[in-house]
């Protein structure tokens, strides 16, 4: 970074936005759109979502014959606006998995630190655990504490949460074990600052890319988790929506008004590609040990 | 690989089934009576008295775990709704439309998956690796059900060619296996692609290329038995994946297996059928993933001296 040439003019955003690879620059603008989308779902949803218009139902989108510009993407079996529907389910879609990806964020990297700290039993223990997580499929474990509880939006949330935490822990493990005998760790502590000190104020800036590109990479998997149990019927429940949802409702009306389900399909899609595409580039960038190859 | 390795993995094996076993019984206590979890509120009351005596309520919880243990070790998973029968027996009957399903998708994964991804690796950079390999992550972020319900609007309702629900003739299979393929195929052409690339460019291809062998004999002689190794490790997660894709991509097509079965038991709360898949799930799991440690040792002998690491 800080050899540049003399004389080499510094690298605005500006340069870098359109250093970016045309996929990437567009799944950005994708991702923006849809965190403003959700942001001001309120605003910009033309019709509440949950209001019904029964005389009105199943009215095709504006550009098929017997659209109305009134329902730009038509109504569904309700009469409900399938625009308004879709925009409130973004909302929802991306919160649950931003909060989802935050939760196992914090998780795993705690419980990655405590095995780096207390190592033996504790280290043991978290790393038993880990196995156990991965190896048995989550959608299954999911299914099985939202049979035994009755579902609820937290409990929903908390679930998603577990969704992907023992990849946190896993690097984040290897990284504090690496970084605490490395000379800055050490350094820091022959001061005398705190255990605590040490990991969250110098180790984990460290590794900050690695959490921010594995939150990147779950963030879409977590929405697909989500939007999966929503259509089966058994995550996100009326009258609150979700991209999962409405595909899930409407899948009976297939035959007769495919837009309920195809819109915000094609939404769920175009989205976790962004993110993803988004992840594989970040992480290319920030990992130092994929650099080169 | 040597015995104690061994052994430390059918040990660590045995820890996984006990936290499974463990996990339901948690969640079934922290959810409330389990006798009226099991059996309902309308039952009466000597019924629900029989209930904690068979499983032991009235005892102390390390003893409850323990009995409750000692019946899952017994295939005694309780019993179901569905006419009061046993939950094994109600689960096992399922299982050969679950294995028919996952074996043929099994056969059209690899057959498209690998073979994509080892020409991938032999024209990298070219425009048809980019496009497989873009494939790939489209198809990634595809989820099953929304797969499923595209190929059922196509081929269903617009064409009407092939059946949507149920599974009694062999058309009943094709979208379903085609479903649960599209996101596996992309991971094992990913995989071969790059478990390719790393060998093609080892010294021991060079060294075939160098004594007079011709690319296409260096390739299939030493490049292909060499990176078809890695690709048993991925044995274990793809097991994991078909089992999260049967679940979803049964309940698309009405197909009446095991993953049906699981979420018509979470709606309607059969929770004895619950925990029999959930403990069966990762039973095989277990029993996958050790069977992948076993073949890796065995088909590379790398791995099998020294300390086995």
């Amino acid at each position: 970074m800080s050899e540049q040439p003399l004389g080499a003019k510094r690298k605005t955003w500006l340069d870098h936005l359109f250093a970016m690879p045309t996929t990437i620059l567009i799944s950005t603008i994708w991702v923006v759109f849809m965190v403003v989308v959700a942001l001001l779902a309120d605003v910009i949803a033309p019709y509440d979502f949950k209001y019904m218009d029964l005389l009105g139902r199943l009215k095709p989108p504006v550009w098929m014959a017997g659209g109305e510009w009134e329902h730009l993407f038509g109504t569904d079996h309700l009469g409900r606006d399938v625009l308004s529907r879709i925009i409130v389910s973004i909302r929802i879609s991306l919160f649950v998995a931003l909060l989802g990806t935050l939760i196992g964020a914090v998780l795993g990297t705690t419980l990655g630190f405590a095995a780096a700290h207390f190592r033996g039993r504790i280290d043991d223990l978290i790393m038993i655990l880990i196995d156990f997580q991965a190896a048995v499929p989550f959608i299954v474990l999911a299914l099985a504490v939202l049979a035994f509880f009755e579902n609820s939006f937290l409990l929903f949330v908390l679930v998603m949460g577990i969704y992907g935490w023992e990849r946190y822990a896993r690097i984040v493990r290897g990284l504090a074990l690496s970084a605490s005998s490395s000379g800055y760790a050490v350094a820091v502590r022959v001061l005398g600052a705190s255990p605590a000190r040490v990991y969250l104020r110098h180790i984990l800036p460290n590794m900050a890319s690695a959490i921010i590109v594995n939150m990147t990479l779950n963030f879409p998997e977590t929405i697909l988790v989500e939007t999966s149990l929503s259509f089966l019927g058994l995550g996100i429940q009326p009258p609150l929506t979700s991209l999962g949802n409405m595909v899930g409702f409407g899948r009976d009306y297939l035959l007769t008004a495919w837009w309920i389900v195809l819109l915000p399909a094609i939404v769920i899609f175009v989205t976790s590609l962004a993110f993803s595409l988004l992840g594989d580039w970040l992480r290319d960038q920030l990992d130092p040990t994929l650099r080169g190859n | 690989m040597n015995l104690a390795v061994i052994s430390i993995k059918i040990f660590r094996a045995m820890i996984t089934v006990f936290l499974l076993v463990l996990f339901v019984f948690v969640i079934l206590r922290l959810s409330g009576d389990p006798a009226v979890q099991m059996l309902g509120l309308e039952v009466d009351p000597s019924a629900l008295e029989a209930f904690r005596h068979r499983w032991g309520l009235d005892r102390p919880v390390w003893q409850q775990f323990l009995s409750f243990f000692w019946n899952f070790m017994h295939g005694d998973f309780g019993q179901s709704f569905i006419g009061g029968r046993d939950a094994l027996g109600v689960v096992l009957e399922r299982l050969p439309k679950t294995l028919w399903l996952m074996g043929l998708t099994t056969i059209f994964t690899f057959g498209l998956g690998i073979p994509a991804g080892i020409y991938a690796s032999l024209h990298r950079n070219t425009i048809a690796d980019r496009a497989i390999m873009g494939l790939t992550v489209a198809s990634f972020s595809l989820p099953n059900f929304v797969v499923g319900i595209i190929l059922i609007m196509v081929f269903g309702v617009v064409f009407r060619l092939l059946p949507t629900s149920g599974s009694e003739t062999v058309w009943h299979y094709i979208m379903p296996v085609v479903t649960m393929a599209t996101a596996d195929a992309a991971i094992f052409a990913r995989f071969s692609r790059s478990a390719m690339l790393e060998v093609l460019y080892s010294p021991y291809m060079r060294t075939a290329r160098a004594k007079g062998l011709m690319w296409g004999q260096a390739v299939r002689r030493h490049a292909l038995p060499n990176a078809s190794i890695p690709i048993v490790t991925v044995g274990g997660i793809y097991v994991g994946r078909q089992i999260a894709a049967a679940t979803i991509t049964e309940n698309v097509f009405a197909w009446p297996g095991i993953g049906k079965l699981l979420v018509t038991s979470v709606q309607t709360r059969d929770l004895a059928v619950v925990q029999c898949i959930v403990i069966l799930v990762g039973l095989t799991m277990v029993v996958t993933n050790l069977l992948v440690d076993l073949a890796y040792g065995w088909l590379d002998p790398r791995t099998r001296t020294g300390d086995g690491k």
